[in-house]
């Protein structure tokens, strides 16, 4: 049985989209923006989490190595999709989105107009590590890793995102609170297929610590764009055509509340976060 | 120093081990797939009909995932003409699809119509036993067929009787069936 990890959920949409929307599923673009707009949202659900699980920062030089698990809830209602194969369509069939089930098949003027299956996952894990320096209140946060050929994917992460804890500029405030932003980018590159996400979050959050436990919350509005290319083989004709498409994911804003606990030089921490995908995520941090 | 780099060693190799693994079984993919089989009939009878004999490795869906197709359905069956002349024809139209002993699987008709009315399709209701049966020899042959198609796995035909509205006439038409199909992912 294959197994579906992290962000492999990229790179198995890359290659299975290719073989199965470019070439077998002649969809109108609109089509497939809807097919695809879960995975986008699932894109930034993943990106922008576990960006934070307190809002003090060291005043003075600080590290901070972070990995971060999470497991993503796909609803329902993003698992299936009303199609409009056409214009004048009067049926009420619905079909599978990427996290989806059975796709739909629709008479058409010229054959049935075949809707590619989902995957058929209401959950998707997902991890990200990541590391942060610190000073003077502020703190840098990086995602990275080079070029990677996966089978004959390449895939490359690329994020950063900076904070500051503006509450120490306010003596006596009973709790930390800080501003932070971040961009994550992502890319799979499949010989007929790219794609490709940006993510960005801007997120106010605060924390309140008692002793070597934390309670953390904040408020976050983000957005995700993905560009998605394939080829598309029109057998009939014998042209191979190009097709962009530019997604939006549907997370806009989000609500994360959440604890940690440090032991010496560890901390662990657990958030809930409850936005258009919600997401249970946990982190283990080695920090100094 | 020591046992903090041994921790830092320790979580980069969890954080690298964490982008690829934690991973959730993806289960069988229900992929369509469809197969068009294409008829033409022309001449001045007042009857005709065209006969069509084909595998399934004959079509490229097919033929792409047939290694990892576990499990074959009917799904959809519809008629559509492609082209007819003259417009004006009427006549029965008949489908049969048959296995390579020439039972009978599937069969519509639809009488005393106009090939010109069905340009956008026409959607074929077939009866439960129908289905069965057709599903029934699918996956007995689904694993085991003739990749070279010496004996072609099923025969389809088509054909009008009782024509009128003009001779000679000439049709150009298709019916198309969809698959079901639960494609393992592996």
């Amino acid at each position: 049985m294959k197994k579906l990890c992290m962000i492999l959920v990229f790179i198995f949409f890359a290659g299975y989209s290719s073989a199965q929307i470019g070439e077998s599923f002649q969809l109108p673009s609109s089509e497939v923006e809807k097919y695809a707009t879960p995975l986008a949202t699932w894109s930034g659900t993943y990106f922008n989490s576990g960006g934070y699980y307190t809002a003090s920062v060291p005043k003075t030089f600080g590290f901070k190595l972070s990995l971060i698990g999470m497991m993503i809830f796909i609803p329902e209602d993003q698992q299936t999709f009303d199609i409009y194969p056409y214009d004048g369509y009067d049926g009420d069939e619905k079909s599978a989105t990427f996290f989806g089930d059975e796709g739909a098949a629709v008479l058409g003027s010229e054959g049935f107009i075949i809707y590619p299956p989902g995957i058929n996952m209401s959950s998707v894990p997902a991890g990200i590590p990541q590391i942060a320096f610190s000073f003077m209140g502020a703190e840098a946060l990086i995602r990275y890793f080079p070029k990677l050929d996966i089978g004959d994917v390449e895939v490359n992460l690329i994020g950063w995102g900076l904070k500051y804890n503006f509450s120490q500029l306010i003596p006596g405030l009973p709790l930390d609170i800080a501003a932070q932003i971040l961009f994550n980018n992502f890319e799979a590159v499949h010989p007929d297929t790219e794609l490709n996400t940006a993510n960005m979050a801007f997120n106010i959050h605060a924390s309140k610590a008692f002793d070597s436990f934390i309670v953390y919350g904040g408020l976050q509005y983000e957005s995700t764009n993905m560009d998605y290319t394939y080829t598309y083989e029109d057998l009939d004709n014998d042209v191979t055509e190009r097709v962009d498409i530019s997604v939006e994911g549907e997370n806009n804003m989000r609500l994360t509340l959440g604890v940690a606990v440090k032991v010496a030089v560890l901390a662990f921490n657990v958030d809930y976060n409850i936005g258009s995908q919600n997401a249970l995520v946990a982190g283990i941090n080695f920090e100094f | 120093m020591k046992k903090t780099s041994k921790i830092i060693f320790l979580m980069a190799a969890l954080a690298s081990i964490s982008l690829f693994n934690g991973c959730e079984e993806i289960g069988n993919i229900e992929l369509n797939v469809p197969l068009v089989i294409k008829f033409n009939v022309s001449g001045s009878e007042t009857s005709a009909s065209d006969k069509v004999a084909f595998c399934l490795n004959e079509y490229p869906e097919w033929q792409d995932n047939k290694d990892k197709i576990e499990k074959a359905n009917y799904f959809k069956a519809a008629y559509w003409t492609i082209k007819v002349d003259p417009v004006a024809l009427k006549g029965n139209i008949s489908f049969v699809l048959k296995d390579n002993i020439n039972n009978v699987l599937i069969s519509g008709t639809l009488n005393d119509v106009s090939p010109a009315d069905y340009i956008n399709g026409k959607e074929f209701e077939v009866g439960q036993d129908q289905i069965d049966a057709f599903n029934q020899y699918l996956n007995d042959i689904m694993l085991n067929e003739d990749p070279s198609c010496q004996n072609p796995s099923f025969n389809a035909g088509f054909s009008i009787t009782d024509i009128t509205g003009g001779t000679p006439y000439d049709i150009d038409c298709k019916v198309e069936l969809i698959l079901k199909t639960e494609v393992s992912p592996d």
